[in-house]
This record gives structure tokens, C-alpha cells and sequence, in this order.
């Protein structure tokens, strides 16, 4: 009963916290932000999230990973009531874990195939730029412009998917520039113009290849 | 045990309605009347400001903050935070208006004589290459050091003797709140002599 009182105050606390910050976020559109450190709220927020939803988080990893080994055949899918008692958890965790990692050789290979997986690699990339080293360099820019374009060329990834990927950046902007964060601000800006040409530059070319192909089959 | 488990998101909300609230109202006051008014202490570290704010949000949310049937609870606070929120606006400004200017926190000594020197820490005085002027009284002190937070000046000689206002007035003009310090006549130190 005391753990369960615990838990909703951890509960209210976390929801407390996140409208908070909704109101400071909200005050400093006005210019009216008090002398607080805003980030902190961010961080309290994570470690709030984790403690108060422990349980839900570990049930994601064991599904996520039972996934993975239902997919290279090495298990069966969990069902419901394994899930319920929450000291169980802990070890089908630990086994799920085990039986992916010995799958891991064919799971690197088939994650190498998928364009989805690298996609995805490299926008953290580019989340590690942004908020993680503190200065802006051109080349590291470049090095990852040409894996994109690389990636484009291997995989036909649409163009669409950097725009919107880019007005996604557009509208973390604000929010960036509001709590303080300029440095990363600058930084979302730079790759949202980034992820903006190299979207505006794959549509001029789809238009192009369509108009040439329009024009052989009027030919035709 | 399901049900139990279910938040109420309006009790987090009003919880903080009811944080902010006083921390616009009670913390607010209180750190402008030190920082500002009395000149107890510099700038309040932002860090503390977010503990405080914390430690009132956890303090809220203790409080069985739910909405009433005829939601008089809920109105009274929400028309709390709006009081609050004017407050806030009125002391924002009133804040960033007087953020910059100079302040003396402390002078030591506590009394001097013509030709000594007077050490005055405080905030905002300007850079080194941006002195200003001390005036005491109607006498003008000469500057030996000036840095944005401590000054070095001495008193003129002969100097008016007595309890006698200081002020810093910086290269912008503008001009810090006055402490009292005290002229003694040199003859006051004879009694040390003999």
C-alpha cells in the first residue's frame, strides 16, 4: 500500500513536473521566463519517467527483444500473464537478452540490409552533433551529408522524408531557442537546411527523370 | 489495484497552478527585497531558484489538490495564479530595471581618515576602463583600482569629517544606492599615540 502511495505521488510528481515546464516554455514565448535552469526540469523529467514507469519500460525492452528473437525463430512470442508479476521481469529481461545476443551475427547482417536501421544510425549522428559536442564543425557536416547521400543513392530513400524530417527540426527550433539552448538551436537550424536541400534537390531530380519519361511516351 | 494506479491530471495541474503561485508570490518578494532593496546578497544562483520551485511543486502536489463539485477550490486558484501572474509581469520589469545598476553590498573599513584608502565591494560598477566617480557627501574620492566588482579609492585630503553618504555614479551615469561610512579627524588617532 505504502509503495503503491509512493508510486502516485512519483506519478503526480512527473506530470507535475512536465506541465511546468510547459509553463515556462509558454512564459519565456513572452519574455517572461524566470532565472531558472530549465534543463534541469528536462533531466528531473527523464529520471522521473524512469522510475515511475519502471515497469512499463522494462515490458517494452522484453518486447521489443522478443520481437527480434521471434523473428530469428530463437523464441516463442510472450504472452500476457508473463508480464504481469513485476520481480519476474528482471530475468525473462536477462533471457531475452541472451537469446538475441547469440543472434546477434544474423541481426547485424539483416539490420545492414535495411534502410530503416541506417537511417536511423545516422540521424543519431546527427542528434550527437546537435546536442552532445559543443562545437560546429563543417567537415564532420560534410561526412555525414555524403553518408546521406550514399544512402539515398543505395537504398531510394524519398526525398520527402528529409523535408518533413527537416520541418520536424524547423519546429524544435523555437522550443530549443525558448528553454536557452542556443548552441543546439543554431546547430537544428544548420541541419534542418541541410535535411531542406538535399529533400528539394532529390524532388528537382524525380521531376526531372518524369518529365524526360513524359516526353518519350508522347514521342511514342 | 488497477484503478488506484489511474492519475488524476488535474490534481498534478493544480499543483502547480498552486507552486508557481507561490513562488511568484512568497519567494519572489523575498529574494527582490535581498538582491534589491536591502542588497543582503548579489544575484540569487539560478539553481537555487529551481530548488526552491521544486521543493514547492513537491510540497503542492502532498496537498490534496482535487477539482469540488461546485469547483470553488479550482476557481479561487486559478484566479491566485492570475493575481499571481500580474504580480509577476509588475516584478519582472521592475527587476530587469534595476538588474544593472551598481550596488554597494560593503565598505571596509567602517570609518577611515583623510588619505586612506577605502576598499568598496558591490556589483555592476563597470570595467576597468570605464571608471566612474565616488562621491561622498559633496567630496569626490580618488580612484586607485576599479573593476566591475571592487574599487579602491581614497579619501581627499583635508576631508569633510562626519557620517557621510556614498554613492558610485558609473561612466553610464547611472547611480548605485548610498551607504553611510564615517570621516574621523586625524586627531582621533593621538589617543593610540600616547
Amino acid at each position: 500500500m505504502k509503495k503503491t502511495k509512493f508510486f502516485l505521488f512519483l506519478n503526480r510528481l512527473f506530470y507535475s513536473i512536465l506541465f511546468l515546464w510547459m509553463a515556462l516554455v509558454f512564459l519565456s514565448f513572452f519574455n517572461l521566463k524566470p532565472d531558472l535552469k530549465i534543463n534541469l526540469f528536462f533531466f528531473l523529467l527523464i529520471i522521473l519517467f524512469m522510475i515511475a514507469f519502471y515497469k512499463e519500460i522494462l515490458v517494452f525492452l522484453i518486447l521489443a527483444l522478443n520481437r527480434i528473437n521471434v523473428l530469428f525463430g530463437s523464441d516463442k512470442e510472450l504472452s500476457e500473464v508473463q508480464l504481469v508479476k513485476t520481480l519476474s521481469l528482471a530475468p525473462i529481461l536477462k533471457m531475452q537478452f541472451l537469446k538475441s545476443i547469440k543472434k546477434l551475427p544474423q541481426i547485424v547482417i539483416a539490420a545492414s540490409n535495411n534502410r530503416f536501421f541506417w537511417f536511423t544510425l545516422l540521424m543519431i549522428f546527427v542528434l550527437l552533433d546537435i546536442f552532445i559536442l559543443n562545437t560546429t564543425s563543417s567537415l564532420l557536416i560534410l561526412i555525414l551529408v555524403i553518408l546521406y547521400a550514399f544512402l539515398i543513392f543505395y537504398f531510394k530513400i524519398k526525398g520527402e522524408i528529409f523535408i518533413r524530417t527537416a520541418f520536424l527540426f524547423l519546429i524544435l527550433c523555437p522550443f530549443l531557442l525558448s528553454s536557452g539552448n542556443e548552441p543546439a538551436a543554431e546547430k537544428v537550424g544548420i541541419w534542418a537546411y541541410v535535411f531542406l536541400s538535399i529533400g528539394i534537390i532529390q524532388i528537382v531530380f524525380k521531376y526531372i527523370k518524369m518529365g524526360k519519361r513524359n516526353a518519350k511516351n508522347k514521342e511514342k | 489495484m488497477e484503478k488506484n494506479l489511474k492519475i488524476d491530471l488535474t490534481r498534478p495541474f493544480l499543483s502547480v497552478i498552486l507552486g508557481l503561485s507561490l513562488y511568484f508570490l512568497i519567494y519572489l518578494p523575498i529574494e527582490f527585497l535581498l538582491t534589491e532593496v536591502f542588497f543582503v546578497t548579489p544575484k540569487i544562483n539560478s539553481l537555487i531558484n529551481t530548488a526552491v520551485l521544486l521543493f514547492f511543486i513537491t510540497l503542492t502536489n502532498l496537498f490534496n489538490l482535487k477539482v469540488n463539485k461546485n469547483k470553488l477550490k479550482t476557481i479561487a486558484l486559478l484566479i491566485l495564479f492570475f493575481v499571481s501572474l500580474i504580480f509577476y509581469t509588475v516584478y519582472h520589469k521592475e527587476k530587469l530595471n534595476r538588474e544593472y545598476l551598481p550596488k554597494i553590498y560593503r565598505t571596509e573599513p567602517s570609518w577611515i581618515i583623510q588619505g586612506q584608502s577605502l576598499k568598496i565591494s558591490g556589483i555592476n560598477f563597470g570595467r576597468s576602463f570605464e571608471e566612474g566617480k565616488i562621491m561622498v557627501g559633496e567630496m569626490e574620492f580618488l580612484v586607485k583600482y576599479w573593476s566591475e566588482n571592487k574599487i579602491i579609492a581614497e579619501a581627499p585630503v583635508p576631508s569633510k569629517e562626519g557620517f557621510l553618504n556614498l554613492s558610485i555614479k558609473t561612466d553610464y551615469g547611472e547611480v548605485s544606492n548610498v551607504v553611510v561610512i564615517e570621516i574621523k579627524n586625524p586627531d582621533y588617532l593621538k589617543r593610540y599615540l600616547e
